[in-house]
């Protein structure tokens, strides 16, 4: 359904549903556009942070491969 | 920035309907004569680059053969990975050699990280937008 459908509907709502109609939709554009975290739910952080060692060992992988390539 | 490839967003929703929007660069993969065209996470808090077991199958790695093992932290730290040296293509930039920590799990996603794709690349966010800017180093940095 496309908003030009739904204005006739809307128009013909009382007065009462018409400001719950806003009500509604304000909440949803807030609810959209707040960070929001969900109590309790498990949030997956895949970053490979700190993992200093395997950095250093890949950069030396790189650099003999660079080495080998100049030589 | 100078010479710099713009890409976009990549939308979608989260696992709880609100709307999220990721940074995947879209990038060809090359070893010794395989190819494999894929899309990546740019994440500036990864310290390497990760490879997915299944992308390094596809590029005709073997695990048996690579040396370098490599430990992970973090969600990947279960998880065994070895180093392995890629060609990378982005755009129609000058190819690239990658260093990922290739994982024994198809669970990791594609990750560029510090090392080396932030070492090879300056990228500028422009999240409102939904775009964001590649470009290759600098000479002089």
């Amino acid at each position: 359904m496309t908003v030009a459908e739904l204005f006739p509907t809307l128009r013909e709502l009382p007065r009462a549903d018409k400001l719950r109609v806003m009500q509604f939709l304000v909440a949803e554009l807030a609810r959209e556009e707040e960070p929001t975290l969900q109590p309790g739910a498990t949030y997956s952080v895949l970053s490979p942070f700190n993992s200093h060692e395997a950095a250093h060992k890949l950069a030396q992988l790189l650099e003999s491969e660079q080495s080998k390539q100049d030589a | 920035m100078r010479d710099a490839g713009q890409f976009y967003f990549t939308q979608g929703y989260d696992a709880f309907g609100v709307p999220d929007a990721l940074p995947l660069l879209p990038l060809s993969l090359g070893y010794q004569n395989s190819i494999v065209e894929v899309s990546a996470l740019l994440d500036t808090g990864a310290s390497v680059n990760v490879l997915p077991y299944r992308v390094g199958v596809e590029l005709g790695a073997v695990w048996e053969e690579q040396t370098t093992s490599v430990i992970l932290a973090g969600n990947l730290a279960s998880v065994e990975a070895k180093g392995l040296l890629v060609s990378a293509q982005i755009s129609n930039f000058a190819p690239v050699q990658l260093v990922f920590a290739w994982s024994l799990s198809n669970d990791a996603p594609l990750l560029l990280g510090r090392m080396n794709f932030f070492l090879a690349f300056d990228v500028c966010f422009y999240r409102s937008q939904l775009l964001f800017e590649v470009s290759p180093k600098s000479r002089t940095s």
